[in-house]
């Protein structure tokens, strides 16, 4: 133990720890929590950023005793007190605060960029920004938040416009506000998972598995039980025997249980062996290594042919069972079940067949396919690839754990805190009411952290033992033993009339789910589900099989499998279209739906149960092309001064949808205060994306208040009421409309206990803004009074509005993104020139944040286009582990030209018309982008990454 | 893991001669980083000078000159620069050293290629005393125990940089420079061939995370306007 002597943040300070710990970790330690870690010192994400002798530099790759006598300066350095400084304050108004996990780095480094230049160029900011990855908001507003700055500097006040306001009639929704929790994420208080852990925790260390596929015959633990420290350790043949699934869905879910806390037999490289309870992460790393595990290995299944294959090894061979609706012969399905391997529960029939790898199976479709295509003119009959890409969160995925009262209690970084709560109280084999979990902030989901991937270990071995216990995947465990996009081979036929009419559309979908069956049925069904139905062709058919392999695990992200399908769909009626001499825009404008289309094929997109029809609602889709080709200068041909660089055009339609009708359900209350603010208690589970702020927003505008006397508590499930959790893109609608339902219930209540103390009818009554019940004839009564009133000893008691949403209509968000691509048929190298993505959203509640989601959800998708891929060994180990390997893209690979358009359409349903945002702009990028290349190259690439590469193969360069 | 912090090269060198397996510490962004080995280190801050100056037409980068200094200063060749700011982050750039990247010889590294290409001279400590050898035979070499003290490269010399990657963080597939008519090759995961403009040809590829043997080749065959 050293002790080092620097100045910290303007003040002499003293470090404590070892010379070679890492400086990022002693500062964290010290006090200084905004300093995270992102990438495990990989020297990437930027997580960890910090002025170091007046330079920025990654505070993971210093070590302690190099800090002797540095001046240093953190986050923390931007706050007076508790205010925050004008860059922060821009960065929230700008919007791209949001998961947050980085904003506070990312302030720093603009403050330290303006203090040295405070006019920078766009360059200089790019260059500023470099060396931090920006995963939920994109990069684009981080330029406009330099401007803000520079603005207030000079005028006194902003002179850009943020973002578009939408709906005048309305105070708070539809404007640019700022959110709700902003303030506390920019300046870096303590509101992540790894802020709450105490002294004396102990840590969790699971033992993975070096075989992609093996039996486990044995698990020796007598040596690591006598190692001093250890606790305790879980194997599978001492863990609970209880089925379950990782995924958070709505139960019953419709992924099978096809697991235990730990299995018999491994499935993909790095599943889990044992988990190590052990006072620190020293103690059992040496009892990992003391386990004596001896594994049977059977060969590998890395493929979806390989899957196929007749004879191809078996993923899951155990016993079948169904909760609901087993077929007549499933006796002797399980004659040949293999007594060695975990039991595979479905819930109900997902038509699945594990003696031949698929965990699931679809079909369905309207009209006649054959038909459709003797119609033809023309047929496209092409085969698309999709990579396993990760959604890699700056946060990875955390969980600590405690017992307290009795009861155990999770804070979680989590999409779905109602889905732990059940899932580990089945595990732990414990009612509900003895599990409390609190979803913290969260440092980035897309998805990933919808599944209970650590939730369920680590609650069990906190309640199992009694100790406080803390996990952390490291960023290598995020890539190869967490949930990813699930591989897909999509095949396309689709027919047309040389008029651009779509005769026939029909999909072949078959898709990777990994080792385990997380939404095995609905991401593949997404493929469709999310496609065809925007298409307005009479004949449509699709098949889907999905299937088990030992690939790392396959999850949720962020758009489903809705971005595979748009990359296979849209690149074939781009490729018809060529065929048939057609403009692919004419043919998307000849084929699109539009609003009161009937859809009929939704029948057939149910999702394991018949679907129901419906008309197509607000529709913006049409408007969006328009717009967008107005803007690309689509029809106008774009030529280089570089012979070598060829320059295309691309465009992609898409839809998604707003939640689960018929499934997804929210709950929220609103409380009036005594001093007449309110508390909003949603169930709903904000992930950075404002969801908060939405609640917020339908308070203060039903009740006429400012936006600042509201406070929300969201994501408790001891405090809130249920909700099925963020995902599908249900926030804003089931959740907003949760709180909008009980605020409108809050107003009635008000006006009800008005009407008593005033003693004027309710319908003489209204409220006015800032916080009063109103007369007729001008008597007012503040919130304040009327709820110490009614909180005395006298009163009828504390006015509290609930509100629960269910539905069965859908708020379908549509739209159309454009790219303009340069190729350099050299060398193969790829430049995203310009990037338009159009969508409807209804009535963008937080208009700057849904520019923002927009930007991240768009470089996140370019970045599957291009660059993201996990690769794997002929043994199934992952290969790319680290971003750098990876391939994420950075503030340099965003495109030049760069923007967001938010399609002014109001919906019938939403909460003030608003729909879904976010995982929609995950589906333009790959098929625009692969008809931009088309159109540069003339070849078609039909695999994620397009690289430079496979491009110059397609031209036949070598 | 042990920190050695020798104060004078003799002792460094000595460290290195007995602990052999220690690891040179200096801008820390490759052996402090993940997959840096988790080896014991001797930090070579306080013996390698990190400062740019100019003597008899060569400009004198120190080994401990950040990459961040090379690419901003007007002493150092334009092309020089541009493999520099080719570490395309800025913390990065504020950390790696020029004579940490040098010595790694790594075929992915930011200076590899541009250095071979304008034959830099370094200046190293071998133990018997610091000495002058050119980069090329450096990296012929490998002697991983000598210490780069500084690296001369001519003023006034003129050359090209050419990288190429997948994604502008992602490692290099290849990378390329030229200058006075030697041309450097370098690609994933250890081509590393000089000499004239066809001196790929001669040189072994491999297929590997960021691309197919063919593919490096025929980069590298077009990278200078050759046939397409």
């Amino acid at each position: 133990m050293i002790e080092v002597r620097a100045e910290i943040n303007g003040k002499p300070a003293v470090l404590r720890g070892n010379a070679d710990e890492r400086l990022r970790d002693v500062l964290y330690r010290s006090g200084y929590s905004s300093v995270r870690d992102s990438d495990d010192r990989e020297g990437f994400a930027g997580s960890d950023t910090i002025v170091f002798n007046d330079r920025l530099v990654y505070s993971n790759l210093i070590l302690l005793y190099q800090a002797e006598n540095a001046v240093i300066r953190t986050p923390e350095s931007l706050l007076s007190g508790r205010e925050i400084n004008d860059v922060q304050q821009a960065m929230i108004d700008a919007g791209v605060v949001q998961s947050a996990y980085n904003a506070p780095e990312a302030a720093l480094i603009l403050t330290y960029l303006l203090e040295r230049n405070p006019e920078p160029s766009k360059e200089d900011i790019k260059n500023a920004l470099s060396g931090i990855f920006i995963r939920d908001a994109g990069y684009e507003h981080y330029y406009l938040a330099v401007k803000l700055v520079e603005e207030k500097r000079k005028y006194g006040c902003y002179r850009s416009e943020i973002a578009p306001s939408f709906r005048p009639s309305l105070q708070f929704v539809g404007k640019p506000s700022g959110k709700i929790d902003g303030k506390p994420l920019v300046s870096g208080e303590k509101l992540f998972v790894e802020d709450r852990v105490m002294p004396g925790t102990f840590v969790l260390h699971v033992l993975r598995s070096p075989f992609a596929h093996a039996y486990v015959r044995s698990v020796d633990t007598t040596e690591a039980l006598k190692v001093d420290g250890v606790v305790d350790i879980i194997t599978a043949f001492n863990c609970p025997d209880v089925y379950y699934m990782q995924a958070g869905q709505g139960n019953p879910e419709p992924s099978p249980y096809d697991r235990r806390l730990i299995n018999r037999k491994v499935r993909h490289a790095g599943d889990r062996v044992a988990a190590i309870i052990a006072r620190d992460e020293e103690t059992a790393e040496k009892a990992a290594a003391l386990i004596n595990v001896v594994y049977d290995p059977i060969k590998p299944v890395l493929t979806v042919e390989e899957a196929m294959a007749d004879g191809a090894p078996l993923v899951h061979n155990g016993k079948v069972e169904y909760v609901s609706g087993a077929p007549d012969n499933l006796d002797e399905y399980n004659r040949s079940a293999d007594p060695d391997e975990e039991k595979v529960i479905y819930q109900f029939p997902l038509h699945g067949d594990i003696r031949k790898n698929i965990a699931a199976a679809a079909h369905g479709g309207i009209g006649d396919i054959e038909k459709g295509f003797e119609d033809a003119d023309a047929v496209v009959d092409e085969t698309y690839q999709t990579s396993q890409v990760q959604c890699t969160p700056l946060e990875p995925h955390v969980c600590y754990g405690h017992i307290e009262g009795g009861r155990l209690v999770l804070n979680c970084s989590t999409q779905v805190p109602y889905h732990v709560r059940r899932i580990v109280s089945q595990i732990c084999q414990i009612p509900e009411h003895k599990v409390h979990v609190i979803k913290e902030r969260v440092g980035g989901g897309y998805g990933s952290k919808q599944d209970i991937l650590i939730e369920d270990l680590v609650g069990y071995a906190v309640w199992k033992t009694g100790k406080p216990i803390y996990y952390r995947n490291t960023r290598a465990e995020e890539f190869y033993a967490n949930s990813t996009r699930h591989p897909m081979r999509i095949r396309v036929k689709m027919g047309g009339k040389k008029d651009g009419t779509i005769t026939a559309i029909y999909m072949d979908v078959r898709a990777n789910t990994g080792p385990y069956g997380n939404h095995c049925l609905t991401v593949p069904m997404n493929a469709s589900s999310k496609t065809l139905p925007i298409f307005r062709v009479d004949n449509m058919y699709y098949d889907l099989f999905t299937y088990y392999t030992n690939t790392p695990p396959a999850g949720a992200y962020q758009g489903y499998g809705a971005p595979k399908g748009y990359f296979a769909i849209v690149s074939a009626m781009g490729e018809l279209a060529g065929k048939l001499g057609v403009d692919p825009l004419e043919m998307a404008r000849k084929n699109i739906v539009e609003r009161g289309y009937m859809l009929e094929i939704l029948r057939g997109l149910g999702e394991g149960r018949e679907g129901t029809v419906v008309p197509v609602g607000s529709c913006g889709l049409r408007e969006a092309l328009d717009k967008g080709a107005e803007m690309i200068g689509w029809g106008r041909k774009e030529v280089s001064d570089d012979p070598d660089w060829k320059i295309g055009k691309g465009f992609a339609m898409i839809q998604q949808g707003s939640g689960l009708p018929g499934l997804d359900h929210s709950n929220a209350q609103v409380k009036l205060l005594t001093d007449g603010t309110f508390l909003v208690l949603s169930g709903g589970a904000d992930l950075g994306t404002g969801l908060d702020t939405i609640s917020a927003k339908c308070v203060a505008e039903v009740m006429k208040v400012p936006f600042e006397s509201v406070s929300v508590v969201s994501g408790d499930t001891d405090a809130c009421m249920f909700d099925t959790g963020a995902y599908a893109s249900s926030g804003t609608y089931f959740s907003g409309n949760a709180s909008l339902r009980a605020a409108e219930d809050l107003l009635r209540k008000t006006i009800h206990e008005a009407s008593l103390q005033m003693e004027i009818p309710e319908e003489k009554l209204h409220v006015e803004y800032p916080g009063f019940v109103v007369s007729e004839d001008g008597r007012k009564l503040s919130y304040a009074a009327l709820s110490h009133e009614a909180t005395s000893g006298a009163g009828r008691g504390q006015l509290i509005g609930t509100g629960s949403f269910t539905t069965p209509n859908f708020a379908v968000p549509y739209g159309a993104h454009f790219a303009e691509v340069a190729v350099n048929i050299r060398t193969g190298e790829i430049k995203v020139r310009k990037f338009y993505a159009l969508q409807d959203a209804g009535t963008p509640i937080n208009p700057e944040l849904a520019l923002c989601q927009m930007y991240g959800a768009v470089m996140k998708s370019i970045g599957h286009t291009l660059y993201e891929n996990m690769v794997l060994d002929k043994e199934g180990h992952c290969l790319t582990n680290t971003f750098t390997d990876y391939g994420v893209p950075m503030i340099q690979d965003a495109p030049d030209d760069l923007k967001s358009v938010l399609i002014d359409v109001n919906d019938e349903y939403g909460p003030f018309g608003a729909k879904s945002i976010s995982e929609i702009a995950c589906n333009g990028a790959a098929p625009a982008i692969a008809m931009a290349i088309a159109d540069a190259t003339g070849v078609w690439v039909r695999s994620w990454p397009i690289t430079g590469e496979k491009i110059l193969k397609a031209l036949g360069k070598f | 893991m042990t920190v050695h912090r020798p104060s004078s090269l003799s002792e460094a060198y000595a460290v290195k001669k007995a602990h052999p397996e220690c690891s040179y510490l200096l801008g820390g962004t490759s052996v402090l980083a993940i997959g840096g080995g988790e080896t014991d280190l001797i930090d070579l801050n306080r013996v390698v000078p990190s400062s740019i100056s100019e003597k008899d037409g060569a400009v004198i980068i120190g080994g401990g000159v950040k990459l961040e200094d090379v690419s901003s200063s007007d002493a150092v060749p334009a092309f020089i620069r541009e493999a520099a700011a080719s570490c395309p982050s800025l913390q990065q750039r504020n950390m790696a050293t020029i004579g940490g990247n040098a010595a790694s010889c790594r075929a992915d590294g930011y200076m590899t290629a541009a250095l071979l290409a304008a034959d830099a001279i370094l200046s190293v400590y071998d133990g018997d005393g610091e000495r002058t050898v050119s980069y090329r035979d450096y990296v012929s070499s490998h002697e991983s125990d000598w210490i780069i003290m500084s690296i001369s490269i001519r003023t006034g010399i003129e050359g090209v940089m050419k990288r190429v990657s997948r994604a502008s963080h992602m490692h290099a597939v290849v990378t390329a420079s030229s200058c006075g008519g030697c041309y450097a090759y370098t690609a994933s995961p250890s081509t590393i061939v000089w000499g004239g403009k066809d001196a790929y040809r001669n040189a072994e590829y491999s297929d590997d995370l960021l691309g197919s043997a063919d593919y490096k080749r025929y980069l590298h065959s077009v990278i200078f306007g050759g046939e397409k």
